[in-house]
């Protein structure tokens, strides 16, 4: 097992697993019916409990309604926190963890939605983090839980174990060859969900996409987790034999459009998000076919740190559309060379 | 008590209408009763033809327990929760439900679409320590008590009786837990009280 996680992390068509529970306190209405001042304590109590128990973790509450609006949309770029978190400003908060793999959100659609991630392909990791945590809540608050129904949630498509595994790919040949909707019809009839984890409207950039399930009743966690993972490791196959498609039949095409991408990276001077997401998504190829040598994990941090809010929080005031282009080219010029 | 309308025969049937939250009583006889046709349940009656006075009173209870549902499906944009308020417009414009209480409140609608949604209709994963033991418990008392029913069938008393004070310890023990419960919840909101003044 160790060593399939470690290909697959090599191979780098994973790039990470995620865990979220869905709970609800069960003497309180759900978040979208409960006034601000109980929401607020909401957040209060649960850190208060979750702080002491959880000492190693070094958690940190934040609290919309006293934050900055940019440091909330850095989080939310980086998929720590939901839009619809930030919606709830005036009674929702969220927990975060040192190493910030663990997020609890405050009163989003629930009292608590618990997200954990693990690097790679790594579902049990998360899931066991996230019960554990889940029991500490469990141990101080009192869940809205159904014999029948299992856990209850405020949107009734996640009732039952409340959870969603989520696994995030990087698919760029099933892309190309357009087979991505065929992985998605059948993905559709197995119970999951693909989507795009970069969207321009409806059209997806940066060949980034996650798998989500559908089904959260009449299932264990670890049914889901199996067959979401039994479904994950389909797609890399798939992904594999397309990429030795693409290597056979337009080797100099594929190598053109990697060293062409990396090319601007590391010389334009201004540079567009979505722009550099695809860049960085064909460079990113060029790594996992061996056609290029360059820190992957690197590479993975740049996702994450070129997005308009992290680069105005990395230099520590507000940029301009155009001082922003610029900077984002500076750091992934630094990050690249 | 005479009927209150035609004032001749015994009242048999005391019709109960609220409507705009005022309530109206009256005691009818059968006959009247039957007149009555701007009551939906009763005109129903009148539909099948002349019916014994038993037959009538079964075909109103059931009718009054089916009405629910005919309420349910055919105007599902009436349902309330009674617990937070939450309207059918509401839950169909967000897709969302606002308590606990509105699993039940919205049964009707949200059955057919769980099932037609997930794999099954019954949790079978994770169940919270504390409450699982209470379904544990509950679970037990169940098959006590129909394993009492069938022993005192079979005319076993003795083992009856035993199964019987089993029933006794376990009801009593979940009874103890549940004040133990209700008293740490009062407590609690003691607490709330002092740190709101």
């Amino acid at each position: 097992m160790d060593s399939l996680t470690h290909n697959d992390r090599k191979k780098g068509i994973v790039l990470s697993s995620k865990v979220l529970l869905s709970r609800n306190l069960s003497d309180l209405p759900f978040p979208n019916k409960l006034n601000y001042i109980k929401g607020r304590d909401n957040g209060k109590n649960i850190y208060n409990v979750l702080k002491n128990e959880l000492v190693d973790e070094e958690l940190t509450l934040y609290e919309i309604w006293n934050i900055n609006e940019e440091i909330g949309k850095q989080y939310l770029e980086r998929d720590l926190i939901t839009e619809e978190l930030m919606k709830n400003s005036d009674k929702s908060s969220f927990i975060l963890n040192k190493e910030e793999n663990v997020s609890i959100m405050i009163n989003e659609k629930d009292h608590i939605n618990l997200q954990c991630i693990s690097q790679g392909l790594n579902l049990e990791n998360a899931f066991e983090t996230a019960i554990k945590i889940d029991d500490k809540i469990e141990h101080n608050f009192d869940y809205a839980f159904d014999e029948n129904l299992g856990y209850l949630t405020s949107s009734p498509e996640n009732i039952g174990t409340g959870m969603k595994a989520v696994v995030v790919l990087h698919l760029p040949a099933l892309t190309m060859s357009e087979e991505i909707k065929n992985i998605s019809k059948s993905l559709s009839k197995a119970g999951f969900n693909i989507r795009g984890l970069y969207l321009d409207g409806a059209k997806v950039y940066g060949n980034i996409y996650k798998i989500i399930n559908k089904v959260s009743l009449g299932l264990t966690e670890e049914d889901i987790i199996n067959k979401l993972k039994q479904e994950v490791l389909n797609i890399i196959k798939e992904e594999n034999k397309f990429r030795e498609i693409l290597l056979s039949k337009c080797k100099y095409e594929l190598e053109d459009k990697v060293y062409r991408s990396y090319g601007i990276l590391r010389s334009a001077v201004l540079l567009d998000y979505k722009e550099t997401i695809e860049l960085i998504s064909n460079v990113r190829l060029g790594i996992e076919l061996s056609l290029m040598e360059i820190d992957q994990n690197s590479l993975d941090k740049l996702f994450m740190l070129i997005n308009d809010s992290s680069l105005q929080n990395y230099l520590g005031r507000y940029l301009d559309a155009k001082e922003i282009k610029f900077e984002r080219a500076r750091l992934v010029n630094r990050v690249l060379c | 008590m005479l009927c209150e309308k035609c004032k001749k025969n015994e009242a048999k049937v005391n019709l109960i209408t609220v409507i705009n939250r005022e309530k109206h009583e009256i005691w009818l006889c059968e006959n009247c009763a039957k007149d009555i046709s701007n009551v939906p349940f009763l005109s129903s009656i009148g539909q099948n033809g002349e019916l014994p006075f038993q037959g009538m009173l079964t075909e109103i209870l059931s009718s009054v327990g089916s009405k629910v549902n005919v309420n349910n499906t055919n105007n599902v944009n009436e349902i309330v929760c009674p617990n937070c308020g939450l309207t059918y417009d509401e839950f169909k414009k967000t897709g969302r439900l606002g308590c606990s209480d509105c699993y039940a409140a919205f049964k009707v609608v949200l059955e057919p679409r769980i099932k037609s949604l997930q794999a099954g209709v019954k949790h079978v994963g994770k169940i919270p320590h504390m409450k699982g033991q209470e379904i544990i418990r509950r679970r037990k008392l169940k098959d006590l008590k129909s394993e009492m029913q069938q022993l005192i069938v079979t005319e076993e008393y003795e083992r009856a009786a035993v199964v019987r004070d089993e029933i006794k310890k376990l009801e009593l023990y979940i009874l103890e837990s549940n004040v133990k419960n209700k008293t740490v919840r009062v407590k609690e909101e003691n607490c709330d009280g002092q740190f709101d003044s």
